[in-house]
């Protein structure tokens, strides 16, 4: 590099900062620079796409680990006395000698900070040496060309946010000369970006040519780091972000630290310590003064100062003040949370261990992100569970619909779905009987071979076995494979003049954002060249070509944008291929068509088309599957078209004027089209029927439209009573004139800066008006498995539930019944008003309702539990300041809640108001991006890895893939966590304070003047190496109830709850105990020596001997499950504690502690010492325990002897003593099978007043209660 | 309690003089120098040998922390190049008026007790002297390893004279057939009886706890 005057560099560097946090960037492309010396490039400024997650360096790491470990007041006190004990007046122990502890601690920290940063550092130059060049993106770029002619690219998100499904990107028009070919030197321009940030949904940025045209370019444009490339040969981008400041490293937050609940409360402890220390330390030096005092005049044994003079008594007694603190200081145990470190890190890696929480379907397994709040998954008290897709499967199947105001039920439908019910079938092998039905139906059109197909089956049974990272997204047969209703097949099939019933496939068809693509087509992961040729015999040669090309175009692309990633600056023109071999998707799909097209009438359950759909939310795909199955066929879709294939075999390519996407405000979607044929300009909407319902005009004439509404309205009621989740299909025909001008002001819209989502929102709710009502659809989404069980362990666990979900009351009641959230003979209050002033009187008189209930003392043994049904525009009141306080009363006395339609934000108040209120330890756990906020206000948030994307995953401290596992996850490993963890933390204060507490009763005999009757190393070994081991053993192995009883008996989390076992009370017990002990352990031997010529060492030792042995036999006491590593850990310890002194002993150069060990050893008085001394010292304890376990033992306790028993008779003990709790009521019968009343049933329930709504309903006959 | 085959026995005499009547009175006064004192005892029972002779002092607080660490270990363990230079914690026995260093330096070193002791049994009204054998009282390894001082100067010119009324201390002499830690002490005879015996209604209360409330596992 040449020199460069320093000032300028000053300045560049400045420059540099300025042009990083500027709101706007502008970026150029490198290529005219290429060859220039690093000052020279335009980009300088910018960081290169080099990650690193490291903190230190070799040679940063020493002095920023010490840094950041003296950011714990911890350190910094145990340093500040290691300081303190180098000034003379105050010294109590050797200084060099009194440094090692700390430098001990701080060497252990260091070692493993250093351990985790040479791990990152390891996966760092693992990613930064990736060569990503296939088919991922390895940077953020913006999309310049791309090898489909209409410059769209289609990408999988996986990596970043875990959505399976495609996704289109398009290039920025109109910046590069593309034609005839793509020419990077042609892009001259400034890109405008915005500064980095995390979102990856938005991205805002234009690029001004040179002719200062301004293109704008959104997150359409732009191929994250990390995406697939998928169905797309190639694509050419401009690097806006590199390195650090892409989108998918600026998500990458790494493990969140939050502070548990038992570290706070330990914290109040160590405060205690200190208290407890002071208090010990003006014992001290106040007896110092005394005893200093008391001499009749200056004894001879004491020494004057060098200068002759001596300290006044009260100046001296002011010095051991700190001296006491010095010699006592252990009494703060300086090792505790070093040990609480290693003990955290080995129960995680227990938890992340256990197979039972591994998913096979997924193949993940529990993955802590927060390493240390394990032992508050100990402590729950609250649950706030999302319901779609963490409840349920999130897999949706299409159940029935209404069109035009007749119901289809779709017997056949159901009927295969309750027998996919039966947990004993295999899904896979019903999936291939109802596969196998049709083949007669199928004509000849098929070119593949008959064993091709079967092979082809059996790939995809294995498919859909195999892990969901193989699998394409929501397809899974139970999804897919739809029986039509006859009723409504003869109804299209007959009478072809239906508009409407065409209406309603149609828009089922169009109206969602699925891409099609082929099943031949794999991921890349888990493409099967083979397998791929032989299925597709005719696509072989060409593809074969295809291929040849793709990888001479790989191998050049590879050389071209290796040479410019060692360039430093961000970069223009990598290229990304496409996977090698696919036959690029949509181009596929057309060619397919003409092959089909000729097919006269089929019926329609043959389409079993080799078709992907790939939606965003599974609800869509349901939909499409449905239009399929009665003959509607999405082939393919572009931005600007679909295609769509009639039951009569026509094709009908819709030309897609605009698409209006869901947002969670409107609550629907729209898309824009114009229709082949008539060349109508028809607006297809979708969406939640609330907002459907208030939207709809007047099309049929008034009468008949509103009658198919109610009619519609009725049908939709009643989807929701059997927990279906229900949309309303509808179409609008807008003239050209009504389009025109509305295209107008979307474009503003779409082409504003500032301000552009509320635009385009506006424009959308302009559109969505007057809208002609073709029917309504409902979609069933069944309960994953073991939910009602967990549920019921749960709630049996001392845990309330509650339910937060954006669907509607019915909905989600009737889920609420078949998870067993709700029991039959529950106490139902549903809540649901309008304004203030009900929904006070509601509150005020449910309230009473329920305390009066609660309080009766007849109601004692019979109380229903009582549950809450409340929606979201009754939560939004109940939560204002003036009203909270009364609601959550309520909802204190509910046994679970269900909140329906509420939103994201609403749902992150409701935890923190009931966190805040009742200062409980409250779990949130969901799976999509709504619960994000939930999950993060929790204290503990788990985040299930399902089909929604990994938003809920990132976000959260635990991530699990079922619900089911959130049951061993908190009754198993929560309840050892805490309680191994608990007990560790209280063993630890006891342990220091026995021990230092011996030095403290010997101040009495030396005037405490700060003497140790203990050379000061093996005072120090003594918490350091003899016995530290034991309680950082037992916190990671001890465990005081076998798994089973934990699962079989929930209600043994309960201890853990609250205050737990780790009180205030049990705090002071051990430290009572602890002081008991010591004086035991000093007193015995003092009266035995006394009067002997014994000296201080020599005294010291048996001290020393008799507080090992008290402590590791305490620790046998509290130790409840024996392990061959539990004894030898112990049996380590004591030995490791004679080796050491004894070798200690005979060192040469020793100061106090020669030959002691070895001369006691030798004297039987030494034996006697120790062995009465220890057994006096824990007989209370050893005896309470007797006592209490035999007397009044407690439940773990029980659980723990119930486990020794016969499984027989031990199952037989755990239903009786479940019954004779009153917990659960032995309803074993069918619980998986939601209660699915028929639509007679379903009168007039619940009663739908347009003001407020107040059922209470108990017992079967839901008896509504009046106020 | 005492042993069937060796009785263990201890005599203790105080010389402090603190009472009047005492014959060591005069020698209370520090202001007395090179003063005598004679003190009769009779010995009811034969002490079998070897009978071990101490001088006590009681309140004499040797583990305070000052006196304690005034010492240095290097000197101690023979290391010559301390002798010239003694460690600073043995101030203000570290130099002496010549500012030559003092070795061993400190005062655990050089607080000397200074009475000496000349034990007669009377025989016939005659005095006979008792000899007083001074081998065998250190460890071997304090002798031969450990402190191999160049030089053990023996003490002479004892007097009667150590003060010890400034600390309100007490001096005495000790006879014992016992040697090293022990001595005659009853306490943890007496503990191991009450420990013992508690230990065992202990064991007939939690039987009984047991055989009333364990778990019933025939139900």
């Amino acid at each position: 590099m040449p020199w460069m005057n320093p000032l300028a560099r000053i300045r560049d560097a400045w420059q540099g900062q300025k042009a990083r946090d500027k709101d706007l960037r502008n970026l150029v492309s490198n290529l005219p620079y290429e060859g220039l010396d690093k000052m020279k490039q335009p980009n300088r400024h910018f960081p290169s796409n080099g990650i690193k997650t490291t903190k230190y360096t070799v040679l940063s790491f020493l002095p920023m680990n010490l840094f950041e470990q003296f950011h714990r007041l911890a350190n910094l006190y145990f340093v500040g006395l290691a300081i303190l004990n180098f000034v003379p007046v105050v010294q109590a122990f050797q200084p060099e000698v009194a440094l090692i502890p700390i430098c001990v601690i701080l060497a252990l920290t260091a070692i493993k900070d250093a351990w985790e940063d040479f791990r990152r550092y390891k996966s760092d130059k693992k990613l930064n040496g990736m060569p990503c060049l296939v088919y991922s993106s390895p940077a953020d770029l913006l999309l310049l060309y791309t090898s489909d002619p209409n410059g769209v690219c289609l990408i999988e998100t996986a990596n970043l946010d875990g959505e399976t499904n495609l996704k289109q990107r398009r290039a920025v028009p109109g910046v590069c000369v593309t034609h005839p070919e793509f020419e990077p030197d042609s892009l001259t321009g400034i890109v405008v970006c915005e500064k980095p940030n995390n979102n990856l949904n938005h991205f805002k940025c234009y690029v001004e040519k040179l002719d200062k045209e301004k293109v704008g370019a959104g997150i359409v444009n732009l191929l994250l780091r990390g995406c697939t490339v998928r169905n797309t040969d190639y694509a050419i981008g401009f690097v806006v972000y590199a390195g650090h400041e892409t989108k998918s490293m600026l998500n990458n937050n790494g493990p969140r630290y939050k502070r548990s609940r038992l570290e706070q409360r330990l914290n109040i402890d160590v405060f205690f310590c200190i208290i407890l220390l002071f208090t010990m330390c003006i014992i001290g030096s106040l007896g110092h003064y005394l005893w200093l005092v008391s001499m009749p005049s200056m004894p001879i044994y004491f020494f004057p100062q060098s200068n002759g003079d001596m300290d006044t008594p009260s100046l001296s007694s002011f010095y051991k003040f700190f001296s006491m603190i010095i010699l006592l200081q252990v009494l703060i145990p300086i090792s505790l949370y070093v040990s609480i470190e290693l003990v955290k890190i080995g129960q995680i890696y227990f938890i992340t261990n256990d197979l039972d929480l591994y998913d096979e379907e997924s193949d993940t397994t529990v993955q802590c992100k927060a390493l240390n709040i394990t032992e508050d998954l100990g402590q729950i008290q609250y649950i706030f569970s999302d319901k779609t897709g963490t409840l349920t499967e999130n897999k949706m199947v299409f159940r029935r619909c209404s069109i035009m105001g007749t119901e289809y039920p779709h017997k056949e439908n159901a009927v295969r779905l309750a027998v996919i019910n039966k947990p004993d079938e295999d899904e896979d092998v019903l999936f291939s009987q109802t596969r196998q039905t049709p083949p007669t139906a199928k004509p000849g059109w098929s070119v593949d071979s008959e064993d091709s197909s079967s092979q082809e089956k059996q790939s995809e049974r294995r498919r859909s076995k195999g892990n969901i990272n193989s699998d394409v997204a929501f397809s899974s047969p139970l999804e897919t494979e739809i029986i039509p209703d006859q009723k409504l097949l003869q109804q299209i099939r007959g009478t072809e003049k239906i508009d409407a019933y065409l209406d309603f496939f149609l828009a089922l068809a169009i109206c969602n954002t699925v891409v099609v693509s082929m099943a031949t087509e794999k991921r890349p992961r888990t493409s099967d060249f083979e397998q791929n040729i032989q299925s597709n015999p005719l696509d072989t040669w060409s593809s074969l070509v295809k291929r040849a090309g793709s990888v001479r175009e790989t191998l050049s692309s590879w050389t071209r944008s290796r040479a410019r990633t060692t360039s430093e600056a961000s970069d223009i023109g990598l290229t990304i291929q496409g996977q090698p071999g696919d036959p690029a998707g949509v181009q596929t799909c057309s060619l397919h068509v003409p092959r089909i097209a000729p097919l006269q009438d089929t019926t329609p359950v043959v389409s079993t088309d080799k078709f992907c759909y790939e939606a965003e939310s599974p609800d869509e795909a349901a939909l499409v599957h449905a239009a399929k199955a009665y003959g509607f066929i999405l082939l393919s879709r572009t931005p600007d078209s679909v295609m769509v294939r009639l039951p009569s075999g026509a094709q009908l390519t819709f030309e897609v004027l605009d698409t209006l996407t869901f947002d969670s405000n409107r609550k629907r979607m729209s898309v824009l089209v114009r229709h082949p044929i008539t060349r109508q300009y028809i607006l297809y909407t979708k969406g939640a029927d609330y907002s459907i319902m208030e939207l709809l005009g007047t099309p049929y004439g008034e009468k008949l439209q509103k009658a198919i509404a109610s009619d519609t309205q009725q049908h939709l009621d009643c989807y929701a009573k059997e927990g279906l989740r229900t949309l309303c299909i509808t179409k609008k025909v807008l003239s050209d004139s009504e389009y025109e001008s509305w295209a107008v002001t979307r474009q503003q819209a779409l082409s504003a800066m500032d301000n552009r989502e509320k635009l385009i929102m506006e424009s959308a709710v302009q559109i969505e008006t007057n809208l002609c009502l073709l029917g309504a659809t409902g979609v069933e989404d069944r309960l994953q498995d073991s939910v009602p069980d967990t549920i019921m362990a749960l709630r049996e666990a001392g845990i309330q539930v509650w339910v937060l979900t954006g669907d509607k009351p019915e909905t989600a009641v009737n889920i609420g019944y078949a998870c067993r959230l709700l029991e039959q003979e529950d106490l139902v209050i549903n809540m649901s008003c309008t304004n203030k002033v009900t929904c006070i009187s509601i509150l005020d008189c449910t309230l009473e309702e329920v305390r009066r209930y609660s309080d009766d003392p007849r109601n004692v043994d019979t109380t229903p539990d009582i549950s809450l049904v409340i929606d979201g525009r009754t939560l939004t009141m109940a939560m204002s300041p003036d009203l909270r306080d009364r609601f959550v009363d309520l909802a204190k006395r509910c046994r679970s809640v269900l909140c329906c339609r509420v939103t994201p934000l609403q749902k992150s108040q409701v935890v923190k108001l009931i966190r805040e209120k009742l200062k409980v330890m409250t779990l949130a756990v969901g799976d999509g991006a709504n619960d994000v906020n939930m999950i993060q206000a929790a204290d503990i948030g788990v985040g299930i890895s399902g089909q929604e994307g990994m938003q809920a995953v990132m976000a959260s401290d635990f991530a699990i893939s079922r619900f089911k596992h959130l049951k061993k996850l908190l009754l198993v490993h929560g309840h050892w966590c805490y309680s191994r963890l608990a007990n560790m933390i209280i063993y630890f204060f006891y342990k220091n304070a026995a021990n230092v507490n011996l030095l403290f009763w010997y101040q009495f005999f030396c005037g405490f003047t700060a003497t140790a009757m203990l050379d000061h190393w093996l005072l120090i070994f003594f918490n350091l190496i003899f016995t530290s081991a034991p309680p950082v053993m037992f916190g990671i192995m001890d465990r005081d109830v076998s798994a089973e009883m934990l699962l079989g008996l929930p209600e043994l989390y309960r201890t853990g709850q609250g205050k737990g076992e780790y009180s205030f009370l049990t705090f002071w017990i051990s430290m009572l105990d602890a002081f008991y002990q010591s004086l035991v352990a000093f007193f015995i031997p003092y009266y035995t020596y006394r009067g002997s010529d014994i000296d201080i060492f020599a005294f010291g030792t048996p001290l020393n001997t008799i507080s090992l042995f008290t402590i590791l036999l305490h620790l046998s006491i509290e130790i409840k499950a024996w392990t061959v590593v539990h004894a030898v850990f112990i049996l380590g310890s004591v030995a490791l504690y004679f080796i050491i002194t004894l070798a200690y002993g005979v060192m040469y150069l020793n100061n106090s502690g020669y030959w002691h060990l070895q001369a006691q050893m030798v004297d039987p008085m030494f034996y006697l010492v120790c062995f009465i001394s220890t057994v006096v010292a824990l007989l209370p304890r050893y005896l309470f325990h007797v006592l209490k376990n035999s007397i009044a033992p407690s439940p773990i306790v029980q659980a723990r002897h119930l486990d020794t028993l016969e499984p027989s008779t031990r199952d037989q003990w755990i239903k009786e003593w479940r019954s004779f709790r009153g917990g659960v009521q032995d309803k074993t019968s069918d619980v998986s099978i939601p209660p699915s009343p028929s639509l007679e049933s379903f009168a007039d329930d619940f009663i739908m007043d347009d003001d407020f709504t107040l059922n209470v309903m108990t017992d079967k006959n839901h008896r509504p209660v009046s106020f | 309690m005492s042993c069937v085959t060796v009785e263990h026995l201890t005599l203790v005499l105080d010389y402090t003089g603190v009472e009047q009547n005492s014959a060591c009175f005069s020698c209370s006064d520090s202001s007395v120098k090179d003063c005598h004192c004679t003190l009769t005892f009779n010995l009811d029972t034969l002490f079998k040998g070897p009978v071990f002779f101490y001088y006590g002092l009681t309140n004499y607080f040797q583990n305070q922390r000052a006196y304690g660490v005034s010492k240095d270990d290097y000197q101690l363990s023979g290391d010559t190049a301390y002798f010239k230079s003694p460690d600073s914690s043995c101030a203000p026995y570290e130099y002496d008026s010549k500012n030559n260093p003092i070795v061993p330096c400190g005062s655990l070193a050089n607080s000397m007790f200074n009475d000496s002791f000349v034990l007669y049994q009377i025989v016939n009204g005659k005095k006979v002297t008792v000899p007083l054998d001074g081998k065998g009282i250190a460890w071997w390894t304090d002798y031969n390893i450990k402190y191999r001082n160049p030089s053990v100067t023996p003490l002479k010119n004892a007097f009667n004279d150590y003060p010890v009324m400034s600390f309100d201390g007490r001096k005495k002499v000790v006879f014992s057939n016992v040697s090293w830690m022990g001595g005659k002490n009853e306490f943890l005879g007496l503990a191991y009886l009450v420990i013992g015996s508690l230990c065992l209604v202990m064991s007939v209360v939690m039987l009984i706890v047991y055989a009333k409330f364990k778990f019933p596992e025939e139900d």
